[in-house]
């Protein structure tokens, strides 16, 4: 070997040497580096549901402050952005493309109503966005309007309608053929809600008829005429599918009619919302069966007591369902983002989420929701109760009481008309 | 009869006239008030309905120009002739998807489809409303109104409510180059007729129908399909073949004014009941309170002048009562002095007859007796002139009885201490009782003294005692007690005796009345002519088989009376 062949060769082990060095050293701060996730999300922050939006922000905030603090996401840097969709579609679709073409962001997430859900699902659909929903519960999202990068992180009105038919089955049909009526909002969310209603009932071989359906709109401030055509009508049952605002309002306007007296009061999908507690106060009727995504006095966990307090200290107020909603999002997201490493790979994160399971604090000990792969709706359990007076989550003067807990099947449930 | 009648009749007349006065007002006001409130809610609400029919027909009218006009916005934007033109292969720019959004934002729109030349589906929102109905749309009943056709509508079925199109041509130079087709909400149409429900009364339907079809419906406020009940009135078409109508819910729509009506007409009804009855009632008591009145005067005009009257009526009716109770007692004195005194006069008149014509024969008779009795020898003889002496004295007696009754002394009032006279009394009479077994029983203060002639008191309580011995003829208890009241003395005077019916006791003072043996019937009323002369009272109180208590009041002397009120004095300080 020659002086200038060993040169040459000291040279490549040299060359080798500080590449291997610089190799290593420059993985080292690729690995030490955070990953951010950027999400934006849509809520209504005025109006009449301005307080699902409010309560959310909160939620994601106390989301974001337990990413900080918690070794397993020590490596993300998770981001939020809020939009005001006014409850509006126009505006929540202006939103999204202004998240998506200017912010950038990485997942949209939230939206509480259905149809503008219904919407923003079209907007990302084209774009190829993650869009993890929190709050609208429409079937239709997650069948035959699904998109490959929807998700949704709360219960929709088919499970809480499973329960309800489940809780009817068990409790008022007994050899009686069941006179049922229906009101709700007059958008997807109502029909989806009552078909889904009226097909559980007839899986569960529920004998009933049907003696009216009426659909007011959205944020109707006057249901004296509805009320009374519900009285006319004498049902057995009559099934709500009101949320927030307008359940607050129609209860108080039928609180001093016969209407409670006379039929089975039922709520199964928002009904229970502490919102709709808060808001009556002690016009709240007893007697009333009603449920909701959240409750602030069940489970009884620690993980949920945790999640009811730290949102009461932060603001003086006990949390919507819509809260948990936006912190399960947030939590859902981060999770799959710590799953999957990245924020770039799509179909990575798309099978992370798809058997996405983690412990919320809406689920019961022993149970942790799941993700059924093909709807890309999550799993949880659904509690029913009766309210009862009880003003220890202020302002309420009542809450849910003699729980009846309906465990979700393993697979979201196909229903035949929406096939 | 007839006077009372006339009375009674005057009392009516009086009150049925007051029961009219206050009748006719209350029946002309309640009648003219029911005429005027009948026409004046007829005609608030005939005008009300007209003109809340007239309200919700421009509301409907107002709301389908509305989305008419969006629809010709929507067609006439130069932009969204060239996206129609360029078919479904090129997608809405993002400002045109935004115009599309603003349009379908409205929760009174369903969702909007767009269709080219060909009828081909070109675009809609939002997307999932792309209906498989479209192929169909032209089966549904069809009316043409403006510059666009109206479709439908569906009434709700399958859990889903009911709605209707709004189509329009899009034109560009004249010819048609797509069609838009606005989905559109039934009960946003329907509820704008909502200030026609009134609950229970009648609500409002919208009747539609078609040239290309037969088919009509009609549908509630609420926009649910209903059959209506019976028909008030409908309004003019507001597009060809839809009206509005009002139905009542099976009741009359007069209803309730009705019922307010009839329920006026009863209390009106029941307030002239209410009246009549106690008019009646007013009559009645008023009557029942005259009549014992009228009764009484009667009985006076018959000579009964011992008929009193009840003072229980009221007020004036009480006063009245007592006036003639007061009118009537004093008739009675009055009439009975008078035909005492006329009595008396006859009596004394005849007692003095019957003592000059019999006392002179007697004493005759006796001064001739006595010397028969000194001459005559046989004792035998002598017995039966002694008989006769004897009963011409007894005869004697009897007449200066009946003198004494028709011309009564004076008495000359002294004050006498009641014990003598007692003692004198009970002295003159001991040897009877003890004979008779008569138990004698003395209380009460005898120490008082009356202002009497003592000697008519003691002929007045001898003959009450003899009486009493009478009545008790095989023993008895004789109770004489004395009390000293304010201003007067009492001596009561009580036997156990056989007492007297009512019939005997009534008449117990006449004169000439007797229920003894032998008796002249003058003792009693001898004794009440002496006591009333010294202003005493006599009361006499008896039952049969119970015995007689007798009772004497006199006043008492002036001494005694103002030693009593001394004492009292006293005795209160």
């Amino acid at each position: 070997m020659t002086l200038q062949m060993k040169v040459f060769i000291s040279f490549l082990y040299f060359f080798s040497f500080c590449f291997t060095l610089f190799s290593e050293k420059a993985f080292a701060q690729d690995s030490n580096q955070s990953l951010q996730v950027n999400i934006g999300c849509l809520y209504p922050l005025t109006g009449p549901a301005g307080l699902y939006g409010r309560d959310s922000v909160v939620a994601i905030k106390m989301a974001q402050d337990f990413i900080k603090q918690s070794q397993r996401f020590s490596n993300l840097d998770v981001r939020v952005k809020i939009g005001d969709t006014r409850s509006k579609s126009l505006r929540a679709v202006q939103l999204t493309r202004s998240f998506i073409e200017k912010d950038q962001i990485d997942f949209l997430c939230g939206v509480v109503s259905s149809r503008i859900a219904l919407a923003v699902n079209e907007a990302t659909r084209k774009r190829d966005v993650f869009f993890i929903g929190t709050d609208h519960a429409s079937p239709v999202i997650v069948s035959e309007a699904l998109q490959p990068y929807y998700f949704r992180m709360s219960n929709g009105t088919r499970q809480s309608m499973l329960a309800g038919a489940k809780y009817i089955k068990t409790n008022y049909s007994k050899g009686k053929r069941l006179k049922i009526a229906f009101i709700g909002p007059d958008y997807d969310y109502g029909y989806s809600a009552w078909g889904d209603l009226r097909a559980f009932l007839k899986e569960q071989k529920v004998e009933f008829e049907i003696s009216g359906e009426f659909w007011p709109k959205l944020f109707e401030p006057n249901y004296a005429i509805y009320i009374q055509k519900l009285i006319d009508l004498k049902p057995d049952i009559v099934i709500n599918g009101h949320w927030g605002h307008d359940l607050v309002t129609f209860i108080k306007q039928a609180k001093n009619s016969v209407l409670f007296k006379q039929s089975v009061f039922m709520n199964f999908d928002a009904g229970g919302n502490f919102e709709v507690l808060s808001e009556l106060g002690k016009d709240m009727p007893l007697g009333l069966v009603l449920s909701a995504r959240h409750h602030v006095n069940w489970p009884p966990t620690k993980e949920n007591k945790n999640f009811v307090e730290t949102f009461f200290s932060r603001t003086g107020r006990y949390p919507s369902y819509a809260a948990q909603g936006a912190y399960s999002g947030i939590m859902a997201i981060t999770e799959a983002v710590k799953q999957a490493g990245t924020v770039r790979d799509k179909e990575k994160l798309r099978h992370v989420f798809e058997n996405l399971k983690l412990k919320l604090p809406e689920d019961p000990d022993g149970f942790k929701s799941f993700m059924d792969p093909h709807s890309h709706q999550i799993l949880q359990v659904q509690a029913i109760g009766k309210t009862v007076a009880n003003d220890r989550f202020v302002p309420a003067k009542a809450s849910l009481s003699d729980w009846r807990i309906y465990y979700p099947p393993s697979k979201w449930p196909l229903l035949k008309e929406s096939k | 009869m007839r006077m009372e009648f006339n009375r009674l009749v005057l009392v009516k007349r009086y009150l049925w006239g007051s029961l009219l006065v206050a009748i006719i007002p209350l029946a002309l006001m309640a009648g003219l008030y029911d005429r005027y409130s009948s026409y004046l809610h007829d005609k608030l609400i005939v005008e009300r309905i007209d003109g809340d029919l007239q309200t919700a027909l421009v509301k409907m009218q107002g709301f389908l120009d509305t989305q008419i006009y969006h629809l010709e916005n929507l067609a006439d934007l130069p932009e969204f002739g060239e996206f129609l033109i360029r078919g479904k292969t090129h997608s809405a720019s993002p400002q045109l998807t935004d115009f599309f959004y603003l349009i379908t934002n409205s929760q009174d729109i369903y969702g909007a489809e767009f269709f080219d030349v060909e009828g081909e589906l070109v675009h809609s929102i939002p997307t999932r409303s792309i209906s498989t109905l479209s192929q169909t749309y032209n089966q549904l009943p069809i009316v043409k109104t403006k510059s666009v056709e109206i479709l439908g509508p569906i009434a709700p079925k399958n859990g889903k409510p009911g709605w209707f199109l709004i189509r329009k041509n899009v034109i560009r130079l004249g010819e048609k180059i797509g069609t838009i087709v606005l989905k559109v909400r039934l009960t946003s149409l329907t509820e704008q007729a909502s200030l026609l429900y009134r609950v229970g009364v009648y609500q409002p339907f919208l009747n539609t129908a078609s040239l290309n079809t037969t088919f009509r419906q009609s549908f509630s406020v609420v926009g649910t399909q209903e059959i209506p009940g019976s028909l008030i009135t409908t309004s003019t078409s507001f597009l060809p073949g839809w009206t509005l109508s009002l139905h009542s819910f099976g009741k009359d729509i007069a209803d309730p004014r009705l019922y307010i009506r009839y329920l006026l007409l009863i209390f009106v009804a029941l307030s002239a009941f209410g009246i009549v009855a106690l008019f009646v009632h007013m009559s009645e008591r008023l009557a029942h309170l005259i009549s014992p009145l009228n009764e009484g005067a009667r009985s006076i005009a018959k000579g009964d002048f011992s008929v009193r009257v009840s003072e229980d009526g009221p007020g004036e009716i009480k006063s009245l009562a007592k006036s003639f109770n007061e009118m009537s007692a004093r008739l009675n004195s009055l009439i009975h002095t008078r035909v005492d005194s006329e009595r008396r006069a006859a009596l004394g008149n005849l007692a003095a007859g019957i003592a000059h014509e019999v006392r002179n024969p007697l004493a005759i008779i006796s001064t001739t007796i006595h010397g028969l009795k000194r001459s005559e020898k046989d004792q035998n003889r002598k017995d039966m002139l002694e008989i006769i002496n004897e009963e011409i004295i007894r005869t004697d007696g009897i007449v200066e009885e009946f003198l004494d009754y028709a011309r009564p002394r004076e008495p000359k009032n002294e004050a006498t201490l009641v014990r003598d006279v007692l003692n004198s009394v009970v002295t003159l009479t001991s040897a009877t009782m003890s004979k008779q077994k008569v138990k004698l029983n003395r209380t009460g203060d005898a120490s008082i003294r009356l202002d009497v002639d003592s000697s008519h008191l003691r002929q007045v309580l001898m003959n009450i005692v003899l009486n009493s011995l009478d009545a008790m003829p095989d023993g008895g208890h004789l109770t004489i007690r004395t009390t000293r009241n304010e201003s007067s003395g009492e001596i009561l005077i009580q036997d156990s005796g056989d007492g007297m019916d009512d019939a005997c006791l009534k008449k117990a003072q006449t004169p000439f009345f007797t229920s003894k043996k032998g008796g002249t019937g003058l003792g009693l009323a001898i004794c009440s002519q002496l006591i009333s002369a010294n202003g005493g009272t006599l009361n006499i109180e008896s039952e049969l088989g119970n015995g007689t208590s007798v009772s004497l009041t006199f006043p008492l002397a002036k001494s005694d009376a103002q030693t009593k009120l001394t004492s009292r004095k006293a005795s209160d300080q």
